[in-house]
Protein backbone atom coordinates (compact mmCIF):
# COMPACT_ATOMS: atom_id res chain seq x y z
CA UNK A 1 0.00 0.00 0.00
CA UNK A 2 1.21 3.50 -0.82
CA UNK A 3 4.35 1.67 -2.23
CA UNK A 4 5.68 4.39 -4.15
CA UNK A 5 5.94 7.07 -1.73
CA UNK A 6 9.23 8.00 0.23
CA UNK A 7 9.40 7.33 3.95
CA UNK A 8 11.06 9.85 6.19
CA UNK A 9 11.83 8.34 8.93
CA UNK A 10 11.66 10.44 12.70
CA UNK A 11 12.56 9.49 16.09
CA UNK A 12 9.97 10.65 18.35
CA UNK A 13 10.74 12.32 21.88
CA UNK A 14 10.60 9.35 24.48
CA UNK A 15 7.90 11.66 26.77
CA UNK A 16 6.09 11.96 23.31
CA UNK A 17 5.97 8.84 22.29
CA UNK A 18 4.44 7.89 26.30
CA UNK A 19 1.70 10.54 26.17
CA UNK A 20 0.54 9.52 22.25
CA UNK A 21 -0.60 6.04 24.22
CA UNK A 22 -1.99 7.52 27.02
CA UNK A 23 -5.95 7.99 25.94
CA UNK A 24 -7.69 8.36 22.73
CA UNK A 25 -7.69 11.61 20.11
CA UNK A 26 -8.16 11.76 16.68
CA UNK A 27 -6.61 10.95 13.24
CA UNK A 28 -7.19 13.12 9.99
CA UNK A 29 -6.74 11.69 6.55
CA UNK A 30 -7.98 13.07 3.33
CA UNK A 31 -9.33 12.42 -0.30
CA UNK A 32 -7.74 12.79 -3.55
CA UNK A 33 -9.31 16.16 -3.85
CA UNK A 34 -7.84 17.06 -0.20
CA UNK A 35 -10.91 16.87 1.63
CA UNK A 36 -10.07 15.77 5.30
CA UNK A 37 -12.10 13.64 7.18
CA UNK A 38 -11.45 12.37 11.17
CA UNK A 39 -12.07 10.11 13.07
CA UNK A 40 -12.11 8.78 16.65
CA UNK A 41 -8.53 6.68 16.85
CA UNK A 42 -5.88 5.93 19.33
CA UNK A 43 -1.99 5.35 19.13
CA UNK A 44 -1.95 1.58 20.20
CA UNK A 45 1.83 0.84 19.87
CA UNK A 46 4.85 3.24 18.82
CA UNK A 47 8.53 2.51 18.38
CA UNK A 48 10.17 6.06 19.34
CA UNK A 49 13.59 4.88 17.62
CA UNK A 50 12.01 4.12 14.26
CA UNK A 51 8.88 6.64 14.31
CA UNK A 52 6.56 3.04 13.58
CA UNK A 53 3.50 3.00 15.33
CA UNK A 54 0.15 1.31 15.21
CA UNK A 55 -3.09 2.95 15.49
CA UNK A 56 -6.97 1.90 16.56
CA UNK A 57 -9.03 3.97 14.21
CA UNK A 58 -12.80 2.97 15.36
CA UNK A 59 -14.78 2.26 12.80
CA UNK A 60 -18.45 3.43 13.93
CA UNK A 61 -16.97 7.23 13.47
CA UNK A 62 -14.88 6.50 10.18
CA UNK A 63 -16.24 7.60 7.28
CA UNK A 64 -14.12 7.45 3.91
CA UNK A 65 -10.54 6.98 6.25
CA UNK A 66 -9.75 3.23 5.19
CA UNK A 67 -10.01 4.68 1.25
CA UNK A 68 -8.11 7.98 2.04
CA UNK A 69 -5.39 5.85 3.03
CA UNK A 70 -5.12 3.44 0.48
CA UNK A 71 -5.60 6.75 -2.10
CA UNK A 72 -2.28 8.99 -0.47
CA UNK A 73 -1.49 7.44 3.14
CA UNK A 74 -1.19 10.98 4.53
CA UNK A 75 -2.50 11.46 8.41
CA UNK A 76 -2.20 13.56 11.34
CA UNK A 77 -2.64 12.27 14.92
CA UNK A 78 -3.85 14.29 17.97
CA UNK A 79 -4.20 13.69 21.54
CA UNK A 80 -4.72 16.09 23.53
CA UNK A 81 -5.32 16.69 27.55
CA UNK A 82 -8.27 18.94 26.90
CA UNK A 83 -9.96 18.40 30.58
CA UNK A 84 -6.64 17.82 32.30
CA UNK A 85 -3.28 20.28 31.59
CA UNK A 86 -4.57 20.68 28.16
CA UNK A 87 -0.79 19.25 26.90
CA UNK A 88 -1.34 18.22 23.12
CA UNK A 89 0.77 16.37 20.57
CA UNK A 90 0.19 16.19 16.84
CA UNK A 91 1.91 13.66 14.96
CA UNK A 92 2.07 13.25 10.60
CA UNK A 93 3.01 10.82 8.46
CA UNK A 94 2.27 7.93 6.27
CA UNK A 95 -0.02 4.97 6.70
CA UNK A 96 2.10 1.94 5.77
CA UNK A 97 -1.00 -1.02 5.90
CA UNK A 98 -4.29 -0.96 6.99
CA UNK A 99 -5.95 -3.85 8.44
CA UNK A 100 -9.57 -4.95 10.44
CA UNK A 101 -11.87 -4.59 11.24
CA UNK A 102 -11.25 -6.49 14.63
CA UNK A 103 -12.23 -6.14 18.44
CA UNK A 104 -9.14 -5.76 20.76
CA UNK A 105 -10.95 -4.29 24.13
CA UNK A 106 -7.75 -5.48 25.97
CA UNK A 107 -5.36 -3.09 24.12
CA UNK A 108 -8.03 -0.34 23.83
CA UNK A 109 -9.39 -0.31 26.94
CA UNK A 110 -7.06 1.87 29.33
CA UNK A 111 -7.04 4.40 26.24
CA UNK A 112 -11.09 4.90 26.91
CA UNK A 113 -10.53 4.49 30.59
CA UNK A 114 -8.18 7.26 30.91
CA UNK A 115 -10.73 9.59 28.77
CA UNK A 116 -13.36 8.30 30.87
CA UNK A 117 -12.42 9.53 34.19
CA UNK A 118 -11.60 13.15 32.73
CA UNK A 119 -15.25 13.29 31.47
CA UNK A 120 -16.84 12.57 35.05
CA UNK A 121 -14.23 14.86 36.86
CA UNK A 122 -15.21 17.88 34.43
CA UNK A 123 -19.51 17.21 35.27
CA UNK A 124 -20.46 15.22 32.28
CA UNK A 125 -23.15 12.95 33.09
CA UNK A 126 -21.93 9.50 34.39
CA UNK A 127 -24.06 7.89 31.29
CA UNK A 128 -21.66 9.45 28.79
CA UNK A 129 -18.16 8.21 30.27
CA UNK A 130 -20.07 4.56 31.08
CA UNK A 131 -21.34 4.41 26.91
CA UNK A 132 -17.46 5.68 26.10
CA UNK A 133 -16.15 2.87 28.32
CA UNK A 134 -18.03 0.65 25.81
CA UNK A 135 -16.50 1.85 23.02
CA UNK A 136 -13.79 -1.11 23.73
CA UNK A 137 -15.93 -3.28 22.16
CA UNK A 138 -16.19 -1.65 18.94
CA UNK A 139 -14.63 -2.53 16.14
CA UNK A 140 -11.30 -0.69 14.85
CA UNK A 141 -9.10 -0.43 12.02
CA UNK A 142 -5.36 -1.12 12.83
CA UNK A 143 -3.14 1.47 10.78
CA UNK A 144 0.59 0.87 10.82
CA UNK A 145 2.49 3.81 10.13
CA UNK A 146 5.39 5.67 9.93
CA UNK A 147 5.95 8.95 11.37
CA UNK A 148 7.54 11.89 9.58
CA UNK A 149 6.81 15.14 11.83
CA UNK A 150 6.01 15.26 15.55
CA UNK A 151 4.59 18.84 16.97
CA UNK A 152 4.19 20.34 20.44
CA UNK A 153 0.19 21.56 19.93
CA UNK A 154 -0.52 22.42 23.76
CA UNK A 155 -2.25 25.78 23.47
CA UNK A 156 -0.22 29.19 23.53
CA UNK A 157 1.76 31.06 21.02
CA UNK A 158 4.00 28.03 20.77
CA UNK A 159 1.28 25.86 19.40
CA UNK A 160 2.40 24.37 16.56
CA UNK A 161 6.38 24.03 17.12
CA UNK A 162 8.12 20.61 15.93
CA UNK A 163 9.63 19.18 18.74
CA UNK A 164 11.12 16.30 16.61
CA UNK B 1 -29.46 22.30 7.74
CA UNK B 2 -28.78 22.60 11.29
CA UNK B 3 -31.11 20.65 12.76
CA UNK B 4 -32.54 21.75 16.26
CA UNK B 5 -31.20 18.49 18.19
CA UNK B 6 -27.76 19.64 17.04
CA UNK B 7 -27.59 22.89 18.79
CA UNK B 8 -26.57 21.71 22.40
CA UNK B 9 -23.29 20.55 20.84
CA UNK B 10 -22.80 23.73 19.34
CA UNK B 11 -22.87 26.16 22.46
CA UNK B 12 -19.05 25.90 23.43
CA UNK B 13 -19.39 23.72 26.06
CA UNK B 14 -17.15 20.96 24.68
CA UNK B 15 -14.09 21.20 22.59
CA UNK B 16 -14.83 20.02 19.15
CA UNK B 17 -12.75 19.13 16.63
CA UNK B 18 -11.35 20.75 13.69
CA UNK B 19 -10.19 18.84 10.47
CA UNK B 20 -8.48 20.63 7.47
CA UNK B 21 -5.82 19.57 5.08
CA UNK B 22 -2.89 21.90 3.44
CA UNK B 23 -2.81 22.52 -0.35
CA UNK B 24 -0.15 20.26 -0.37
CA UNK B 25 -2.09 17.41 0.85
CA UNK B 26 -1.19 17.67 4.58
CA UNK B 27 -3.89 16.69 7.00
CA UNK B 28 -4.15 18.85 9.83
CA UNK B 29 -6.39 18.18 13.26
CA UNK B 30 -7.03 20.46 15.85
CA UNK B 31 -9.12 21.12 19.08
CA UNK B 32 -11.03 24.06 18.55
CA UNK B 33 -12.32 25.55 22.15
CA UNK B 34 -16.09 26.54 20.87
CA UNK B 35 -18.15 25.08 17.80
CA UNK B 36 -20.85 28.36 18.19
CA UNK B 37 -24.08 27.94 16.21
CA UNK B 38 -24.85 31.27 14.16
CA UNK B 39 -27.52 30.58 11.49
CA UNK B 40 -29.35 27.04 10.11
CA UNK B 41 -26.07 26.95 8.10
CA UNK B 42 -23.30 27.98 9.64
CA UNK B 43 -21.17 27.68 13.14
CA UNK B 44 -18.46 29.65 14.01
CA UNK B 45 -15.20 28.50 15.34
CA UNK B 46 -12.66 30.09 17.65
CA UNK B 47 -9.58 31.21 15.95
CA UNK B 48 -7.07 31.62 19.17
CA UNK B 49 -3.41 31.48 17.49
CA UNK B 50 -2.11 32.19 14.41
CA UNK B 51 -1.07 28.88 13.35
CA UNK B 52 -1.32 25.89 10.78
CA UNK B 53 -5.08 25.85 10.65
CA UNK B 54 -5.57 29.34 9.67
CA UNK B 55 -2.87 28.58 6.69
CA UNK B 56 -4.78 25.79 5.61
CA UNK B 57 -8.18 27.22 5.43
CA UNK B 58 -7.04 30.38 3.65
CA UNK B 59 -5.22 27.69 0.84
CA UNK B 60 -8.51 24.88 1.13
CA UNK B 61 -11.85 25.91 2.48
CA UNK B 62 -13.19 22.79 3.06
CA UNK B 63 -13.05 21.15 6.72
CA UNK B 64 -14.57 18.30 8.91
CA UNK B 65 -15.77 19.43 11.93
CA UNK B 66 -16.82 17.44 15.09
CA UNK B 67 -18.89 18.72 18.12
CA UNK B 68 -20.18 16.70 21.19
CA UNK B 69 -23.65 16.85 22.59
CA UNK B 70 -22.66 17.34 26.65
CA UNK B 71 -25.85 15.30 27.88
CA UNK B 72 -25.24 12.39 25.38
CA UNK B 73 -22.19 12.30 23.67
CA UNK B 74 -22.75 12.18 20.47
CA UNK B 75 -20.70 13.37 17.55
CA UNK B 76 -22.22 15.14 14.99
CA UNK B 77 -19.93 15.37 11.71
CA UNK B 78 -19.79 18.41 9.86
CA UNK B 79 -18.62 19.24 6.03
CA UNK B 80 -18.02 22.64 5.84
CA UNK B 81 -16.60 25.57 4.10
CA UNK B 82 -14.48 27.85 5.41
CA UNK B 83 -16.16 31.79 4.45
CA UNK B 84 -15.18 35.02 6.66
CA UNK B 85 -13.70 35.76 9.45
CA UNK B 86 -15.43 38.18 11.80
CA UNK B 87 -13.14 39.91 14.34
CA UNK B 88 -16.33 41.98 15.63
CA UNK B 89 -19.98 41.95 15.87
CA UNK B 90 -22.64 40.09 17.71
CA UNK B 91 -21.11 36.48 17.08
CA UNK B 92 -17.84 37.72 17.96
CA UNK B 93 -18.79 39.60 21.33
CA UNK B 94 -20.89 36.01 22.03
CA UNK B 95 -17.80 33.80 21.32
CA UNK B 96 -15.29 36.01 23.12
CA UNK B 97 -17.44 36.13 25.79
CA UNK B 98 -18.25 32.55 26.68
CA UNK B 99 -14.47 31.85 25.77
CA UNK B 100 -12.97 34.04 29.09
CA UNK B 101 -15.85 32.13 30.96
CA UNK B 102 -14.13 28.50 29.68
CA UNK B 103 -10.63 29.92 29.94
CA UNK B 104 -11.69 30.75 33.82
CA UNK B 105 -13.06 27.47 34.10
CA UNK B 106 -10.21 25.63 32.65
CA UNK B 107 -7.10 27.52 34.01
CA UNK B 108 -5.79 29.01 30.60
CA UNK B 109 -6.89 32.96 31.89
CA UNK B 110 -4.11 34.59 29.47
CA UNK B 111 -3.52 31.61 27.15
CA UNK B 112 -7.12 31.48 25.13
CA UNK B 113 -7.94 34.80 23.62
CA UNK B 114 -10.41 35.44 21.10
CA UNK B 115 -8.62 36.55 17.84
CA UNK B 116 -11.86 35.93 15.52
CA UNK B 117 -15.05 34.13 14.77
CA UNK B 118 -14.44 31.86 11.86
CA UNK B 119 -17.69 31.48 9.62
CA UNK B 120 -17.81 28.12 7.55
CA UNK B 121 -20.81 27.41 5.54
CA UNK B 122 -22.15 23.56 6.63
CA UNK B 123 -23.04 21.32 3.52
CA UNK B 124 -23.90 18.08 5.42
CA UNK B 125 -24.19 17.00 8.91
CA UNK B 126 -24.48 13.37 10.51
CA UNK B 127 -25.35 12.76 13.74
CA UNK B 128 -23.19 9.61 15.23
CA UNK B 129 -24.53 8.05 18.52
CA UNK B 130 -22.16 7.72 21.22
CA UNK B 131 -23.87 4.50 22.68
CA UNK B 132 -23.51 1.78 20.49
CA UNK B 133 -26.40 -0.68 20.05
CA UNK B 134 -25.83 -3.81 21.09
CA UNK B 135 -25.86 -5.84 17.97
CA UNK B 136 -22.52 -3.60 17.19
CA UNK B 137 -20.49 -4.90 20.26
CA UNK B 138 -20.23 -8.90 19.69
CA UNK B 139 -18.81 -9.84 23.54
CA UNK B 140 -19.38 -6.63 25.41
CA UNK B 141 -21.17 -7.39 28.63
CA UNK B 142 -25.16 -6.34 28.67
Amino acid sequence: MVAACYLVKVRVPADAAAFLKEMGGFMATRDAANRPTAVESMMLELDPESGVGEIAAAVRYARNTVDNLRDNGRFALVISKVWGDHRSVQVKGRCLDVRGPIQDPERIAPRTEELAKMLTTFGLPARVAEDYRSIRYDLYYLVRVQIEEVFDQTPGPGAGRPVS
Amino acid sequence: MIPAEAKPAMQGALAGMLATCSADGTPNMIHVSQVFYVDPTHVALSFQFFNKTARNVAENPFVEIRCFDPKTGDRWILEARFVRRETEGPTFEQMDMQLEAVASVTGMTGVFKLRGADIYEVRSIQRVALAAPAALLPGAPS
